[in-house]
């Protein structure tokens, strides 16, 4: 017996020691250390001006390293993407159309440049603020800011901006938000030197800049707040297998972007993957287009395929979510999975019987089913990616119930272009769109542009106008919730899940947040540091 | 022969006229443009999409946006990109002379490989050695060179540790790190060409082994090296070089896998980046140049082969 105890204490006293060991090793390497090189691999990189990044994510990771904007999306649980203070240290709404933003005191802009020499930068101060919202009026592609009227330096450190109409949105990374301040000299000396070596107030400056090959930043030793980092240097590998041997080389310490396939892979070798950018997949219907106008049609669709079953068996699970509706989990104002799960119903048998009640039945025994003659046979047009495999399921699971579907699967743009001229009746549905996706996708003034679904519901219309002009969170996330409601019950979409794309890095890196909306290194919230 | 020459550049200049035609009228009757796309994912509003198909001249009539193109491409001007805001003209001149020096590698490394391998397989005819010659080039002909480059990038690159996974080298940075970033990618492109010329080399080099010139040289007492590459080779090597030439055009514009396996910032990525993105003006741009360095290519070789032949006349 006393033996017994003895070993016993002698166990609880070696996991004792163990765990303290563990705990100082772990606490020990958490310590965040000053210098080294960040390696990144990229896609591409052509152009860092911050009016004319649209639609390269590349080019926005490094501007975000170069320019501070007002404000930063947050990556804080339960407050991901929304706005958080960065050159704007606080903001008030005076009355639902007016902004005043307080800048912080003492910022500089970066110097041992073309424009400010060593030692000469001057602080960013509210006309720059302004000097720069306007030039984004004048030029920014793919910032949304058609409701801002006007901006003005109200003293050094504060500026007013109005909009036309409440703009709840405003802050957020595809407005105001996304609006980078740049120095008036700058863009006056530099001139096209603005697209590869510009000078903003960043946490890194510019060395050099290749187009298609590389860029090289280093510490702005005056940045407002402290820099791990003394280098980052993003390379651009644009095929994804070299990227993942590339950082299984050690020679890459983050790759931004990894084929989904991959990623379980480096899970295993001890890589650390997250994912930041959800963004929505599922099947949409142009709900103008037979037999797709016909509900019940739409309705036993949705009935007849086991999502669950099928994005399971593609998408790891560190990678992904079960949709039940458009808005994704990242963002709290219309996120609704409670509210939409009971819409999502598996039942065959009634799938079959509101077939039936639309007049599909199988008439001539040849096991699809057939109406006037014409078999329902359609084409799910997609383009490549995971979604391909999903797709493949799903349409074996429609022949059960004699639906004879196949996927057509296409380049992106011929895809694109087919969706915009309604010549898609079914098809493989996704949405980066953003905050404001739902309204892009459903708003009937959307037709023939972002609204592929052709949905021209009164209803959803008046919900998605009035939230887009409610200043208040709550009801204006009830207002969203309400509109994706009838979304889902009209069946113009049939969610299927929402896919992060994963960024991996190695095991050196640390406090680093996975790009989504761009790419913070150095923000308040975190630093990035390597071992 | 400046006869010659002068009438194969007027034909050049009127085959690119209708290259540019034929390249601007299916690009247009493609269905989609990049700014579709961002419509259809949300990105830009359908106000912006407007604007930015009026800012591009894609709202007029595509005679009107051909006529615009001809004109710009009078004066030099290739028009700016859709999607990186850069001219054209820039970003084809910055990455033309890479693409040149990977396909002058790659032909290298291919007549490097290929004139002794060649001549090893038709000397010894029907020998272990041959048939062991006529493999390698089956094998380098046969392997896609996607595989192959990755297969090297992996032995190479993760696995050895020897060479530069991407990018290209920099002489200033020393003729090892420029030499280095570029074996990979050259031998990559170059092992199918090098298969190629191996099994044309053999050949031609059978056909002439044969010939009474050949054998009066020997008779002549001449030495069997001697034979062989001054009496042999030097006519043998006429269809080599020929084909060697019209491979380098090819090359010139096929070497878009290797460019994107090895980040090989060149002609071939510029070209991939604009079909993918529906970037037009670039598209036509980069058409334009390969289709140029073909025919420069094909001039070329055929006064190359005027100078390894005197016998050969273009008048």
């Amino acid at each position: 017996m006393s033996t017994i105890s003895s070993n016993r204490m002698r166990i609880t006293i070696s996991l004792i020691v163990t765990i303290i060991l563990m705990t100082t090793l772990v606490a020990f390497s958490a310590e965040p250390k000053q210098g080294g090189t960040l390696t990144i691999r990229g896609t591409d990189l052509q152009n860092i001006d911050p009016m004319q990044l649209l639609g390269r994510n590349d080019d926005v990771y490094i501007a975000d390293q170069v320019f501070d904007a007002l404000t930063f999306p947050s990556a804080k649980p339960g407050q991901e993407l929304e706005p958080a203070p960065l050159l704007a240290k606080s903001w008030e709404k005076p009355d639902d159309t007016t902004w005043v933003f307080h800048l912080r005191e003492g910022v500089t802009f970066q110097d041992g440049n073309e424009v400010f020499p060593e030692g000469e930068a001057r602080e960013v101060v509210a006309e720059d603020v302004v000097y720069s919202i306007n030039r984004a009026l004048d030029m920014a592609e793919g910032l949304m800011l058609d409701s801002v009227s006007g901006a003005m330096a109200i003293d050094k450190y504060t500026v007013e901006v109005t909009t036309d109409v409440p703009q709840p949105f405003l802050l957020h990374s595809h407005h105001l938000g996304g609006v980078r301040i740049v120095p008036r000299e700058a863009v006056e000396k530099l001139g096209d030197k603005m697209t590869t070596h510009p000078v903003g107030s960043g946490p890194f400056e510019i060395v050099s800049f290749t187009p298609g090959e590389e860029a090289v930043l280093k510490k702005n030793e005056d940045y407002w707040l402290p820099v791990n980092l003394d280098e980052i240097r993003y390379v651009v590998i644009p095929d994804s297998t070299s990227g993942v041997l590339a950082l299984e080389s050690g020679r890459v310490d983050l790759n931004v972007l990894v084929p989904t396939d991959e990623a379980p892979r480096l899970l295993e070798e001890g890589f650390n993957v997250k994912t930041r950018a959800y963004s929505y997949r599922g099947i949409g219907f142009n709900v103008t287009q037979p037999p797709f106008n016909d509900w019940r049609v739409r309705e036993a669709i949705s009935m007849a395929l086991d999502v669950d079953t099928a994005w399971k068996a593609v998408i790891p699970p560190e990678l992904g979510e079960r949709a039940y509706g458009q808005v994704p989990p990242i963002f709290s104002m219309g996120y609704d999975p409670e509210g939409l799960k009971p819409l999502d119903e598996y039942n065959l048998e009634e799938a079959k019987l509101l077939l039936k009640e639309a007049g599909w039945e199988d008439s001539d025994g040849d096991g699809t089913l057939d109406k006037d003659g014409k078999p329902l046979s359609f084409d799910i047009k997609t383009f490549g990616g995971s979604q391909v495999r999903i797709l493949t399921i799903l349409v074996t699971q429609l022949k059960e119930i004699g639906i004879d579907a196949s996927i057509l699967q296409q380049d992106i743009s011929v895809w694109a272009d087919d969706l915009i001229m309604g010549n898609s009746g079914v098809f493989f549905d996704f949405s980066y769109a953003g905050l404001t996706g739902l309204k892009s996708m459903f708003h009937g003034d959307n037709i023939e542009a972002s609204n592929t679904h052709y949905l021209n519901d009164p209803a959803v219309n008046y919900l998605l106008d009035r939230a887009s002009r409610t200043m208040n969170f709550e009801e204006r996330s009830s207002l969203w919730k309400r509109a994706q409601r009838i979304v889902v019950e009209e069946r113009a979409i049939i969610p299927m899940f929402f896919e992060g794309t994963p960024s991996i890095a190695n095991t050196r890196v640390h406090d680093w947040i996975a790009p989504g909306w761009g790419m913070q290194i150095v923000t308040p919230e975190n630093n990035v540091w390597v071992e | 022969m400046t006869d010659y020459i002068a009438r194969r550049l007027l034909v050049a200049v009127f085959t690119l006229f209708v290259i540019t035609f034929i390249v601007f009228l299916f690009i247009r009757l493609t269905p989609g443009d990049p700014i579709q796309t961002m419509l259809s994912s949300g990105k830009i509003s359908p106000d912006l999409a407007d604007d930015m198909r009026a800012y591009y001249k894609l709202d007029k009539p595509i005679y009107v946006q051909y006529g615009n193109y001809l004109w710009k491409l009078a004066h030099g001007d290739l028009g700016f990109s859709f999607t990186t805001r850069r001219p054209v003209v820039d970003s084809i001149a910055q990455v033309f002379p890479n693409t040149l020096q990977l396909t002058v590698a790659a032909v290298l490394v291919a007549f490097s490989i290929a004139i002794p391998l060649g001549i090893l397989s038709s000397v010894h005819r029907n020998t272990p050695i041959d048939h062991l010659c006529r493999i390698v080039s089956m094998i380098g002909i046969s392997m896609p060179n996607f595989w192959l480059g990755l297969l090297l990038l992996m032995w190479f690159g993760l696995r050895l540790n020897l060479l530069p996974m991407w990018g290209m080298g920099s002489l200033s940075d020393g003729l090892w790190d420029y030499v280095s970033h570029l074996i990979l990618p050259a031998v990559t492109l170059g092992t199918a060409l090098a298969g190629l010329l191996t099994r044309l080399t053999r050949s031609s080099f059978l056909d002439k082994i044969s010939q009474d010139y050949v054998k009066t040289a020997r008779a002549k007492g001449l030495k069997e090296r001697v034979v062989l590459y001054k009496h042999v080779l030097r006519n043998a090597i006429i269809p080599v070089v020929s084909m060697g030439g019209l491979q380098f055009g090819a090359l010139l514009g096929g070497s878009m896998i290797v460019e994107t396996i090895f980040a090989w910032p060149g002609m071939g990525r510029l070209a991939i980046n604009a079909i993918q993105k529906r970037d037009f003006p670039v598209l036509q741009g980069t058409t334009l140049v390969f289709a140029a360095s073909l025919m420069v290519t094909l001039l070329l070789v055929d006064i190359i082969n005027s100078f390894i032949d005197p016998a050969i006349r273009y008048d």
